[in-house]
């Protein structure tokens, strides 16, 4: 059985159904659709979907976004990875997040950021398999009460300085 | 569509309204799938905290209610008999208490806690209405007392507690939805109302039953405890007698209630009828997801004596004598178990108070002095500069700049330690900046008075700067627990437990230096006025001897106290460092060992495609790689001092049981430095003072010094495991029997988890 990757296509209206199955069915935290159109209005391009050979829909789906941090660095952003039920244990996941880590790479982030539940250990697994370190916890982040490692992944060397090093002094200076 | 025509259909259109259906509908049908409509000026980003209409997971005007909880009624009497009544209040009062201990000490929201209850809903409504101070637009109309008299007061005294807890939440040392949830769904709770007001309720109910209700019993503990339990709000920094001791009764009384009211059974839930529901998320303003209501499990009234024991401890601050002692106060009280958030938000607030002082006994400035006083700072050149009236007022006035200076760092470290675990090691992130900016500023204005002649020689070639060495050893101490935090936190996987402890043991290296320094200089001081003594045994009678005998006693009398304690101090700081100095160490040997049969390896395993282990190495030690002194060794450093470790051949089995044999000799010095400091923490029982400052939290620190006396042990067993599973040649065959993992002994310091071998 082949599985196929591909961007969003932002303007058929079935696409954002398909993320928000998937995505609804495995996720704790409630997303509203404004959650869903942040992310795929602004940056289709970071949204992928995972097809598997035979199936109509999409089984596996990762959605992400870039901006500038705080004007020091590019900051890429996984922000919810989903794969269905009966397609897990494939390698989906992992291609899914190596697609986007690619992009992002592409597009030109100096890292890619994520938060995942300390509980959650094949998400860290995953994640960590890829080379991201844990580089906070946050205390009781999630609806649910979990406890969240905030994840980096440094692409350049733009990622391992301060912030505040990385600004001009000017700008420094009004932050 | 489904769910925008079931809205529709539930508005009523009249004369006021305009039907817009058909013009929207078509509209919407040349809308392109990807348009949003939305003002230019509304970031998207805004939007992902909205909730949704119609979503079942976020629309709480959803929740379905029984019919049980729709009809209840807040003007009637439930129970038939006159025992029925007061089971019902009685029930309904204990469940309130139970909301509290469910809202607080299990981090659970007001809607589905407190609020959750159809009287407090209804109180809260009428006050937000009409809010005046005496409460008389506020009251249940059932006609019967122990209804519109007893459980009203109850009410008021939840909604007083959750008006304390609101103003300790807006000091800001805690964190809403992540400490706390304060969220009162837009209901006033009580502002205007004096505390006398509720307690006169309160008192009232209390004689009622007294009178009329021999067998309320239960009842009647649960209004004293409303009773204690509003009283804290004594405690709050704005009440003007604060500056008296403060009246620890209402808690001694607080646990005394809920130690009876736990052995009374949970009455069941069937009694309630509908009077906790969580119908308020749907009448009411809800910003948040509908959620259900949170059942108590039963052992809610223990919560009440935590509560009550940690507001005891961050309240003992108070009988400090010394800034020492406050400083370890702060140092351990949060440090092993996180405390009750009502503790941890009241600390700094009782602590540093809005009139800017410390404790209503010294100014932010004076308790900073004294922070270097007890440390560095006492017999100086610069303390004897400051003290002399015929002093230059320049060095007096910049030294004053550098206390505000040193007054905003310490307040920022004052708040760190009461903030729960995670925050608690962000905390020390953002101060290491301040501290570095703060030692470079100061240690030019120290080289400023040496040009001026205000210099204290430590040797031939070094100055003492007294003031330098305190910024630094703040500074070490901050850095050395962001990095061992992160281990209780489990932040860092195996691969990076040599980065991680080298670096702690090359922190602590630099922190025992700079305590060395102190230890000798005020050793020198201390001969210098004892040496005053031996001078005025020599000279003969007259002026001179005179004028150095009233030198002399006048420096017995002021200094050599303070240098005396000082230098105590300092001595347990010095054995704290060799601990954790040494520990660390042991587990660098460790990691070495391990690596030296190829079991692990200091690099990330996964960061080859898209990163490099350079990388990661540099992103880990981002908090560091500005910070001036001591200098962030280069990556090659580690990795090279890595190697150092490492066992190699020729002579591979000597050269390891020779590490084996150095790791566990070491270890046994840190036994016997951690029993020398059970010995100073104890010394309570036989001195005035403990020499450690722990006077306060005698029990905390020995907690925390006990649970590293565990981890050496299990660093020394861990030693003995693995020489006995390596065995003493090297192979590389070993990563097909076994794998490293990481275990946490039980009892042990949580910043020293071990990497043993198991199976594979």
């Amino acid at each position: 059985m082949s599985v196929t990757y591909r961007p969003l296509d932002i303007s058929n209206a079935d696409e954002l159904k398909h993320v928000q199955r998937l995505i609804d069915a495995d996720l704790s935290e409630p997303y509203s659709v404004y959650v869903y159109r942040y992310f795929l209005n602004q940056w289709p391009e970071l949204c992928y979907f995972a097809f598997s050979e035979g199936e109509k829909d999409p089984v596996g789906c990762v959605v992400c976004k870039y901006d500038d941090h705080r004007g020091a660095r590019l900051r890429g952003y996984i922000g919810m990875l989903a794969v269905a039920q009966n397609f897990r244990r494939r390698g989906i996941a992992k291609q899914l997040v190596a697609v986007a880590i690619e992009k992002m790479q592409e597009i030109g982030c100096d890292e890619v950021m994520l938060e995942t539940e300390v509980e959650n250990t094949t998400a860290l697994s995953l994640y960590e398999g890829f080379g991201f370190i844990r580089l906070k916890r946050m205390f009781r982040y999630y609806l649910n009460q979990g406890d969240a490692f905030k994840l980096i992944l440094p692409l350049t060397e733009k990622s391992c300085t301060r912030t505040t090093f990385l600004l001009q002094p000017e700008t420094a200076f009004v932050e | 569509m489904a769910g925008l025509d079931a809205q529709l259909a539930r508005l009523k259109l009249d004369q006021r309204l305009v039907d817009v259906t058909d013009d929207f509908r078509n509209l919407a049908r040349g809308m392109e799938p990807e348009s949003i409509i939305k003002a230019p000026s509304f970031d998207l980003f805004e939007g992902t905290h909205s909730l949704e209409i119609d979503n079942i997971k976020l629309d709480s005007s959803l929740l379905i209610l029984s019919e049980q909880e729709l009809s209840f009624d807040c003007g009637k009497t439930y129970g038939a008999a006159e025992e029925d009544k007061l089971e019902f209040v009685t029930a309904v009062a204990d469940r309130l208490c139970r909301s509290i201990v469910l809202w607080l000490n299990e981090f659970q929201t007001l809607p589905t806690t407190l609020l959750s209850c159809r009287y407090m809903e209804h109180i809260l409504s009428q006050y937000t209405e009409d809010p005046v101070s005496d409460l008389s637009t506020c009251h249940l109309e059932t006609g019967h007392e122990l209804f519109d008299q007893v459980l009203t007061s109850c009410v008021f005294g939840a909604c007083y507690f959750v008006k304390f807890v609101q103003t300790l939440f807006k000091a800001g040392v805690v964190f809403e939805e992540e400490d706390l949830n304060c969220n009162a769904m837009g209901l006033n709770m009580l502002a205007m109302v004096k505390l006398q007001t509720v307690k006169s309720h309160l008192q009232n109910s209390k004689h009622f039953l007294q009178a009329k209700y021999p067998a309320a019993s239960q009842l009647l503990l649960i209004v004293e405890l409303f009773t204690n339990l509003i009283e804290l709000h004594e405690y709050l920094p704005s009440n003007p007698e604060l500056n008296a001791a403060p009246n620890t009764q209402a808690l001694i009384e607080l646990v005394n209630c809920a130690q009876k009211l736990k052995q009374i059974e949970m009455p069941p839930r069937s009694i309630l009828q509908g009077a906790f529901s969580p119908g308020i998320q749907k009448r009411l303003s809800n910003q948040f997801p509908p959620r259900e209501i949170v059942e108590p499990s039963g052992n809610e009234y223990d919560g009440f004596i935590t509560i009550a024991k940690d507001l005891q401890l961050v309240l003992s601050v108070d009988q400090a004598k010394t800034v020492s002692e406050i400083a370890q106060l702060s140092r351990f009280f949060n440090r092993i178990e996180q405390r009750h958030v009502v503790a941890r938000a009241l600390y700094l607030l009782y602590l540093m108070r809005d009139d800017q002082t410390v404790l209503d006994q010294y100014t932010f400035n004076d308790f900073s002095f004294l922070h270097l006083q007890e440390f560095s700072l006492c017999d100086t050149a610069l303390s004897n500069e400051l003290e002399c009236e015929s002093g230059n007022p320049t060095v007096r006035e910049k030294f004053d700049d550098f206390l505000v200076e040193i007054s905003s760092v310490l307040f920022e470290w004052y708040q760190t330690t009461a903030q729960n675990p995670c925050r608690y090691r962000q905390g020390y992130n953002r101060q290491l900046l301040l501290w570095d900016s703060l030692q470079a500023q100061i240690e030019t204005y120290e080289l400023e008075l040496e040009g001026q002649g205000i210099r204290d020689e430590l040797d031939a070639d070094n100055s003492f700067m007294p003031l330098t060495t305190w910024v630094f050893y703040m500074k070490l101490r901050a850095m050395s627990d962001f990095v061992l935090k992160g281990f209780k936190l489990d932040v860092y996987k195996p691969w990076e437990f040599f980065s991680m402890f080298w670096y702690s043991y090359y922190l602590a290296q630099h922190l025992e230096n700079n305590l060395a320094r102190v230890s000798r200089f005020i050793s020198d001081r201390i001969t210098a006025i004892t040496n005053l003594n031996k001078k005025l045994k020599k000279l003969k009678a007259g002026e001179k001897k005179d004028k150095l005998r009233d030198l002399y006693r006048s420096r017995m009398a002021t200094q050599m106290p303070l240098l005396v304690r000082n230098r105590d101090f300092i001595s347990y700081l010095t054995l704290d460092c060799t601990v954790i100095k040494t520990l660390s160490l042991a587990q660098v040997f460790q990691f070495a060992m391990l690596k030296s049969f190829g079991l692990i390896d200091n690099k990330h395993p996964g960061s080859g495609k898209f990163s490099s282990p350079e990388f990661t190495h540099k992103l880990r030690f981002k908090t560091f790689e500005s910070i001036g002194v001591p200098e962030l060794p280069s990556y090659e450093l580690f990795q090279q001092s890595l190697e150092d470790f490492v066992i190699t051949e020729p002579m591979f089995g000597s050269k390891l049981m020779r590490s084996f044999d150095f790791t566990e000799n070491e270890l046994e010095k840190v036994k016997e430095s951690l029993q020398s400091i059970f010995e100073t923490l104890k010394d309570n029982e036989s001195q005035a003072r403990a020499t450690a400052g722990t006077q306060l939290v005698q029990e905390e620190s020995l907690a925390y010094y006990q649970g590293l006396y565990r981890s050496t042990e299990a660093l020394i067993s861990n030693g003995r495991e693995l020489r006995a599973k390596l065995g003493n040649k090297a192979s590389r065959t070993l990563i097909e029997k076994y794998k490293v993992s990481v275990s946490r002994p039980q009892g042990g310091c949580p910043y020293f988890p071990l990497l043993s071998l198991s199976e594979q």
